[in-house]
């Protein structure tokens, strides 16, 4: 397979990962919910929540900046809201409800109403960001065992930091590591969910799934390279691929009897993310062709990912390869120049034109 | 006996110019021989207006249009572009501009294109130290 590891690398790095300023930004939307939510819940005599862990690709750290053909993508950045039972109502859409209360009764405007959805409160920004505030509540069972619950369309047992744990396990325990000869950096498995993220939204008309369904496909299929990211990422993309052949079915990390893909939709998606995979796969075969340069290559990966990156990339290996051509031209004596200045290798037709005579450009600047 | 230079008369020049470049126009500004004339380097080029002036030992040559970019290698400090190292002696006045000056203009503007995107001068160059006079 044609090396790009640095490119993909560079692209990873420049136009993939959430840059850390976007990332503050976020957290300070979050916080200002939070601060909101107190608020109103204070103003309407409750009690606010006692926990309010960060969770989903946050926590996960796997937040991508919205794809350049793609700038409608939404990104959710999500925060558990932990309350003890006694302060929530029994009903789960109450609980959800009272929470929707409390951001109203917060202040602030909106451009959109906040909604209280199945899993969640939702705030919409612009920019295609929300904040998902996810409802629990948390007691003490009869065995001392501390319980914490989420308000879906019933009361479900989950504890938000459940994920989160999982998932940097996984990248921890399963990425290659420097320590073990490992050149590639630290946390390749990461990386992998992140591409994959991106991948699967780079196109308005693609509907595939979200990043907690990419991450466990990622986590069950992942195929590690010591020294190649673009490897390991076309690799995995064959593995999971080759899994979603068998099945569409995506359990859930932490509770294997719980699906991810429990509605039609869902199952939907994940057929589709096969798929696109399997076009990807085939998009990226001229890599594996054995006259592939750095511009194939470069128009490879912008067939996947369909960003100027890549393209500027092709352009650039292609005006290299051409400006290789003319030195040797101009050096073998095989240059020509037509009547408009046009360069060519081959003696223009009918014509009494001698090749370029030799001489260099003079200086360095 | 005392042999005459065979050094190529202007009027050979534009004889030889307007043969083989006939876009060129031949003008003299202030008293000096000076050809304008576009050149187009590839077939997805932009046409570049060109002016080569001849004061008698080397031709200068200048692009006109479109603007260059400020910081393009190989130009003196009058923005004139840097063909030839004088020391190889690829330019005399025993040369044709139109054999020599012009399509190595050519060569320029197409390195020129391909540093553009590439921040890389694929031509072959002298090796050169300190500010270059005009």
């Amino acid at each position: 397979m044609f090396d790009t590891h640095i490119e993909l690398n560079d692209f990873f790095k420049e136009h993939v990962r959430l840059k850390p300023d976007r990332v503050e930004e976020l957290d300070t939307l979050r916080q200002r919910n939070l601060d909101r939510l107190n608020t109103g819940l204070d103003k309407l005599g409750f009690n606010g929540p006692v926990r309010t862990p960060v969770q989903g690709g946050r926590a996960m750290k796997t937040l991508n900046q919205t794809p350049e053909n793609n700038q409608e993508a939404d990104y959710d950045i999500d925060t558990a809201t932990i309350f003890k039972r006694d302060d929530l109502p029994e009903n789960p859409l109450d609980a959800r409800r009272r929470v929707l209360a409390g951001v109203q009764k917060g202040g602030g405007n909106f451009s959109q109403e906040p909604e209280a959805r199945t899993n969640a409160v939702t705030v919409w920004y612009q920019g295609g960001y929300h904040v998902d505030l996810a409802v629990h509540r948390i007691y003490t069972n009869d065995f001392g065992e501390e319980i914490i619950e989420h308000a879906g369309v019933e009361w479900s047992r989950r504890n938000p930091a459940d994920i989160t744990n999982w998932f940097k396990e996984q990248v921890e325990q399963r990425s290659p590591s420097k320590s073990n000869g490992a050149t590639v950096d630290a946390k390749q498995m990461r990386r992998i969910v992140q591409l994959l993220k991106y991948f699967s939204k780079s196109r308005k008309s693609w509907k595939l799934p979200g990043g907690l369904i990419i991450s466990a496909l990622v986590s069950k299929y992942y195929v590690p390279d010591y020294f190649r990211d673009d490897k390991a990422l076309y690799e995995t993309m064959r593995a999971i691929y080759y899994g979603l052949l068998v099945s569409v079915e995506v359990a859930n990390p932490v509770d294997s009897s719980q699906s991810l893909t429990y509605k039609d939709e869902y199952r939907n998606q994940v057929g589709q993310f096969r798929d696109k995979l399997c076009e990807a796969i085939d998009w990226l075969s001229p890599l594996f062709e054995a006259s592939c340069d750095r511009e194939q290559a470069a128009r490879a990966w912008n067939t996947v990912y369909k960003h100027s990156y890549w393209e500027n990339l092709a352009a650039v290996e292609a005006e290299k390869a051409r400006g290789e051509a003319l030195k040797a031209a101009a050096a073998a004596g095989s240059l020509y120049t037509g009547s408009q200045g046009i360069l060519s290798t081959t003696k223009p037709a009918g014509r009494s034109v001698s090749t370029n005579q030799p001489h260099r450009f003079y200086g360095e600047g | 006996m005392k042999f005459g230079n065979n050094n190529i008369t202007v009027g050979m020049q534009v004889n030889a110019m307007r043969s083989r470049f006939p876009q060129f126009e031949y003008k003299r500004v202030n008293q000096k021989p000076t050809w304008i004339g576009y050149l187009q380097p590839t077939e997805n080029s932009p046409k570049y207006q060109i002016k080569v002036e001849y004061g008698g030992s080397a031709p200068k040559v200048w692009v006109l249009s479109p603007a260059l970019v400020e910081s393009a290698p190989h130009r003196y400090s009058d923005k004139s572009l840097c063909l030839y190292y004088p020391q190889d002696r690829s330019w005399t006045p025993q040369k044709y501009i139109c054999s020599t000056v012009i399509p190595w203009t050519a060569e320029w503007l197409a390195f020129y294109e391909i540093w553009c995107v590439t921040e890389v001068w694929y031509g072959e160059e002298a090796p050169h130290s300190g500010k270059k006079k005009a």
